[in-house]
């Protein structure tokens, strides 16, 4: 079996200061001076791969698992730590606008599937919910679309179901855990998952293992996405901005946490406290 | 604008995610809108009221309700027949899904966790949080039908106005079968979702460092009288469950007093508390992104804070007992 994993690499958004976002009209906003990270659902997709990997040795033939991503060559270096975790195949396509990138999924989904049906010919694609610099939530929903695949969204866990390509998938629903055995290929879509919260780290001999490896970097005319106006846009950019807060903070002082405690319960809580 | 909005009886939140697409139409004129209720166990016998009455009611029965392919089957059939140009769905995964795969299917322009829209010239600009919640981005959306859902915010319930006896409205359709799907088992747990409400809610982050101290949070929580909410570490290093997520991927509260500690205040996280009245956030580190949507701020150990709080409060409180034994 072939399984995909697409992931995204964004700003650690948790670092940026205040004056960082001086905006801009339309975006993208520069943030190449951020620390840039694994989007934290792709991170549980990854490890999720890994697992099934692990799991597909001891059952069938051993599952081949690439890692997919589109983006300029600041992924390298995360596509050579999969590579460092066994994964089998790491694969950049670079974009042509970075704008796309962020605010046009039509667009990003329409690059991933193309690679997925034409190069990759993959049966399973698994995909984060949320990627953090759009918000745009959609990208995993589309890729199911363009394929014609069916999709399960917000996946805690994925286990292979015996040695005939089948899957049970656990998802999060309103009305509690769903356990689903499918049929592949299949599009799964990931949520929070404190089954495979993390991605695990590489040991230093894996690393430099890896470290010779090529990447795939393919471009989107290989792909046969030549042309943007191929791929329709649904929405235009109409400005970015920013909110504006409408707290300004009050610091408590004291020598103490205790002493900060006493002031904050005696000049804040006590009267709210008792309303 | 000929507008539909699509809600799912079954799902147990159906009230405050029909209250959000109530906020979010606020203030707006909708001309001309319909409301597809789709239902699996029982015909409904009353409909939220988002927009008072006068709403044009079209019942949809579905057999498969796990399914979303079994849905969008149904509201392709549908919307066929009424031809509307905007549809509202809820803020949920569901709403979510189907607003993006029948926008595709259909042509038009999709948005989601949208919050404010408005009307122009034919078309509908929306405003959606991006870059983790730091910006917003104003789009145009350029396809009909536009297909949209709404943000999450902790809006009030909508009440409920009984379905008119004569408004049968009900649509008889042909169900999409869903083979690929060889067994289905859910452990029906709703997730606990009512501490949300409380008047008081203190949130942990990761700074909390270890479950011992979440423990403990969960005692000093009690004691106070407050509910006890998280970050997404402290989920993912299942310190606690699940369902007290706070966050754009989780609840979004808005308590009279909101003490927030040992987060950095990352703005996925800070979109699940920006609508408390009033916040006070702990961190050891002065510089933290959290103090910036505060009202108060310590520059402190949480834990230590914490439990001079309780101490304080145990004390002002005649007859209190200390270590109150956990619920
Ligand atoms: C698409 C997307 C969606 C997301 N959705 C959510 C969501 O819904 N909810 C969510 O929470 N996150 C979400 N995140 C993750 C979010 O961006 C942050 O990574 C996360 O909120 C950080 O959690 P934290 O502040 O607890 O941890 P950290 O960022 O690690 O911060 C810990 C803080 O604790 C402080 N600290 C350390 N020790 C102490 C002490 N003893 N006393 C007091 N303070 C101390 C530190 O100074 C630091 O500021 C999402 C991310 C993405 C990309
Ligand atoms: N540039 C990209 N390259 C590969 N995968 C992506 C890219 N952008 C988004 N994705 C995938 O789509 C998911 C949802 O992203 P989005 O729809 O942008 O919120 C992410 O979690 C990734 O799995």
């Amino acid at each position: 079996m072939k399984v995909a994993v697409c992931f995204k690499i964004i700003a650690d958004l948790n670092m940026p200061l205040d004056r960082d976002w001086n905006v801009v009209d339309q975006g993208p906003v520069d943030l190449s001076f951020v620390r840039q990270v694994f989007n934290c659902f792709d991170e549980s997709s990854l490890e999720m791969g890994l697992k099934l990997q692990a799991q597909s040795e001891a059952v069938t033939d051993k599952i081949e698992l690439t890692a997919l991503t589109i983006d300029d060559q600041r992924a390298d270096l995360f596509l050579k730590h999969l590579y460092a975790l066994a994964y089998d195949h790491a694969v950049r396509i670079q974009p042509d606008d970075p704008m796309d990138l962020v605010f046009h999924p039509l667009w990003v989904s329409a690059v991933l599937s193309a690679y997925i049906a034409d190069i990759g010919r993959q049966q399973l694609v698994i995909l984060g919910m949320q990627g953090g610099e759009g918000n745009n939530g959609q990208t995993g929903y589309l890729v199911a679309e363009r394929l014609g695949w069916p999709c399960i969204r917000n996946v805690m866990d994925i286990a292979l179901k015996g040695p005939e390509n089948g899957l049970t998938v656990t998802s999060m629903t309103d009305r509690g855990t769903m356990m689903q055995t499918i049929d592949l290929p299949a599009v799964l879509i990931t949520g929070n998952s404190p089954q495979s919260p993390f991605l695990r780290v590489p040991t230093l001999k894996q690393k430099v293992k890896a470290s010779t490896r090529q990447i795939t970097a393919l471009g989107q005319k290989e792909l046969g996405v030549k042309d943007k106006g191929m791929i329709r846009k649904d929405k235009a950019p109409a400005g970015l901005y920013r909110p504006e807060s409408s707290r300004k903070v009050v610091f408590i002082e004291g020598k103490t946490a205790e002493d900060k405690a006493r002031t904050l319960y005696e000049q804040s809580l006590k009267d709210r406290l008792n309303q | 604008m000929r507008t539909a909005i699509v809600l799912f009886t079954d799902t147990p939140f159906l009230l405050r995610e029909a209250g959000e697409i109530r906020d979010l139409l606020s203030g707006m004129e909708w001309m001309d809108m319909q409301v597809w209720l789709f239902y699996h166990k029982e015909k409904p016998v009353w409909v939220p009221d988002i927009a008072g009455s006068g709403l044009s009611l079209k019942l949809i029965f579905i057999e498969n309700p796990y399914q979303p392919e079994a849905f969008l089957g149904l509201l392709e059939a549908v919307q066929k027949k009424e031809k509307v140009e905007f549809l509202i769905f809820s803020g949920d995964g569901l709403g979510e899904e189907l607003a993006t795969r029948l926008a595709f299917r259909l042509n038009g322009s999709s948005c989601l966790k949208v919050d404010q829209c408005e009307k122009k010239d034919g078309s509908v600009e929306v405003s959606k949080p991006v870059y983790g919640n730091h910006l917003k981005a104003r789009l145009t959306l350029t396809q009909q039908p536009f297909c949209i859902s709404p943000a999450r915010r902790s809006s009030r319930p909508t009440r409920v106005i009984p379905l008119p006896g004569s408004a049968s409205g009900q649509l008889a359709l042909e169900q999409v079968p869903v083979e690929w799907v060889k067994s289905i088992f859910i452990d029906e747990k709703k997730p606990d979702k009512e501490w949300v409400h409380a008047d008081m809610i203190l949130v942990a982050g990761q700074g909390a460092r270890c479950r011992e101290n979440i423990q403990t949070l969960e005692r000093i929580a009690h004691n106070l009288g407050a509910e006890l909410g998280a970050s997404r570490p402290v989920i993912m290093n299942a310190w606690m469950d699940m369902d007290r997520l706070i966050g754009a991927s989780g609840s979004v509260i808005s308590p009279k007093i909101c003490l927030v500690a040992g987060v950095s205040g990352s703005g996925m996280f800070n979109a699940g508390i920006e609508q408390a009245e009033f916040i006070v956030a702990i961190n050891t580190d002065k510089e933290a992104s959290i103090f910036k949507i505060a009202d108060i701020g310590i520059v402190d150990d949480m834990m230590d804070v914490f439990t001079e709080l309780e101490k304080l409060i145990l004390s002002d409180r005649p007859g209190s007992i200390t270590d109150r034994e956990m619920p």
